[in-house]
């Protein structure tokens, strides 16, 4: 006879496999239909197996020479972008989480709420302005670099917010024992407090990339030549014509989502921990 | 270098990076707004936009949005985060597997749901059909009805992953010992959050609220790419949709500055609670 407990168990798993499948099942459903013939695809197929499997879909956005169709280069400008952001937001975010954990100075507390403040504002209020600024007045339209440092003041705050949390978790006494050994501030951070902090840094660091790697708005303002776009603009792009073209949008969505997920991934698990050691603290 | 100077030292790079981006363009909207094609200085801007009955809309609109998906994403958040925070086989591999609507571009997620949706070869629709449930297919995007439900349930698939690790992250505070006594006491589910896991995990609750508030408040991509702010020019027209209208398309930069004030205002307002909050909760 079953006991109570187990028939508890067994329900539990029940619905974590339904909740599962709830949210994955639009991936599946992208990637099933990436490699249906474009035939099947305006028929309105419903089978949950491409039957008629084709790779003919991604051979058209694989080999395609138009640049608007080009996902292998959206591909690389999003890494371009999204990793230079990342670099200079998790770089900013060590220096500046280290003066807010190991530092007592005026303006301290002032300086956090105004990070959470800058992380939590509208990028639409800065679009305005800052196209203005960025392209009338230094002429920066079309320039990745300019994408990227854009991307990183974005994500900066947030990672100096992650950081410090972490960097304030490490005991007193680790630090001041390394103090009492004759070792300078900088050689503190460097060879105690950021080893000691790995898995939050690389929460920051993973926060950061996907939310550069997800950003439409600043990159469709600001990049108008084709070649240049970034995956969210490349498939915004798919949409905004008159009759979508199902077949390659369905392939450049499914091989972008594959991707990003395959770099995310060996990383989950450090970002998870980094999440869950200190808890989100607010 | 006297030691005092290092700790501005250090936060010297993150704060010309937010202060070029950030705060000298929001400054510079915000002064704008109140002479930007005006003689002089002036409210003509304001006067302008409070006239416009699609500011009103978009307001309303924006608070339904903002809401309803505070809501959905907070509440199914907390009882996915409460199902995978149980003890079981998988839990790992769960945790990592339902984060993935969140790290892909909400652009990807807009392509996926049309997709799903659409009313002649959506899988969706034909589905629903197949099992008798609806007569004729539904237009998600198209039927002004609908359409807001049809966004907020697609931008909550997005946030609700990222709100289940927030919650989670909140759940591990709790210290093991806490729920022991509480299973001694023979509490059952629901009293055992009501009175034990809720107290403990509230104030960081409320972060997870301002982030989410902030996210949804200030979403464009899915809105832009699915709707436009419509059907019916505005069923979906949220305050963003309608700056980005203002600016990028009818070229009203007066009014959509304005706008744009009004928006800076109500996050400010929002966060201010936030911040009295959060120093009350700790006592300081």
């Amino acid at each position: 006879m079953m006991t109570k407990s187990r028939l508890r168990g067994i329900l539990a798993y029940v619905l974590v496999i339904s909740v599962l499948v709830i949210f994955l099942f639009p991936l599946y459903w992208i990637v099933v239909s990436s490699f249906k013939p474009y035939a099947d695809l305006l028929q309105g197929s419903t089978s949950i197996i491409p039957w008629n499997f084709t790779t003919g879909n991604y051979l058209e956005v694989l080999t395609s020479s138009m640049p608007a169709k080009n996902v292998v280069g959206f591909i690389r400008n999003s890494l371009l972008v999204s990793g230079l952001a990342t670099i200079i937001a998790v770089g900013t975010g060590i220096l500046a989480g280290y003066a807010i954990s190991d530092f007592r100075f005026k303006g301290r507390r002032f300086f956090r709420a105004s990070m959470l403040l800058v992380f939590l504002f509208p990028s639409i209020l800065i679009a305005v302005p800052l196209m203005f600024q960025l392209k009338a007045v230094l002429g920066w339209a079309n320039n990745l670099f300019a994408l990227a440092l854009i991307y990183s003041a974005t994500v900066a705050p947030i990672s100096v917010w992650l950081i410090s949390a972490f960097f304030e978790a490490i005991p007193k006494e680790t630090r001041e024992s390394a103090a009492l050994d004759g070792a300078s501030k900088m050689r503190i951070l460097r060879d105690i407090i950021i080893p000691l902090s790995a898995s939050g840094i690389f929460a920051a660091g993973a926060f950061s990339f996907i939310t550069a790697w997800g950003e439409y708005l600043f990159s469709t303002l600001l990049i108008t030549a084709n070649q240049l776009n970034t995956v969210p603009v490349g498939l915004g792009m798919f949409l905004g014509s008159q009759y979508i073209e199902w077949g390659a949008l369905s392939a450049a969505t499914a091989l972008t989502t594959i991707i990003v997920i395959v770099i995310f991934f060996p990383f989950a698990r450090e970002f998870l921990k980094g999440f869950m050691a200190k808890g989100v603290k607010g | 270098m006297k030691r005092g100077h290092l700790p501005y030292i250090l936060i010297v790079p993150v704060l010309v990076l937010v202060g070029f981006i950030y705060i000298y363009p929001v400054g510079r909207s915000i002064f704008d707004s109140f002479n930007f094609g005006l003689p002089g200085i002036g409210l003509g801007n304001y006067a302008a936009l409070f006239n416009d009955s699609f500011f009103w809309i978009s307001l309303k609109n924006s608070a339904i949005w903002t809401v309803g998906n505070m809501v959905v994403q907070i509440v199914v958040a907390t009882l996915i985060a409460l199902l995978l925070n149980r003890a079981f086989r998988g839990r790992g591999v769960s945790q990592t597997l339902i984060l993935a609507p969140w790290i892909i571009p909400a652009v990807a997620g807009a392509v996926i749901w049309i997709w799903l949706l659409n009313p002649t070869v959506g899988v969706i629709n034909s589905w629903l059909l197949d099992l008798g449930i609806i007569g004729s297919p539904i237009s998600f995007f198209g039927d002004p009805n609908i359409a807001m439900g049809t966004l907020i349930f697609i931008n909550s698939w997005k946030y609700i992953p990222i709100g289940v690790v927030f919650v989670l992250a909140a759940l591990r505070t709790i210290p093991k010992h806490v729920y022991e006594a509480a299973a001694l006491d023979g509490a059952r589910a629901f009293r055992q959050f009501k009175d034990f896991t809720m107290p403990l995990i509230g104030p960081r609750l409320w972060f997870v609220g301002i982030i989410l508030f902030a996210w949804n408040f200030s979403s464009f991509d899915l809105i832009w790419l699915t709707t436009q702010g419509g059907p019916n020019v505005n069923a979906t027209l949220t305050l963003p949709v309608y700056i980005y209208r203002l600016m990028f398309r009818m070229f009203a930069e007066g009014k959509a500055l304005a706008a744009g004030t009004i928006m800076a205002a109500i996050v400010l307002v929002f966060c201010i609670f936030y911040f009295r909050y959060m120093l009350k909760s700790r006592g300081e």
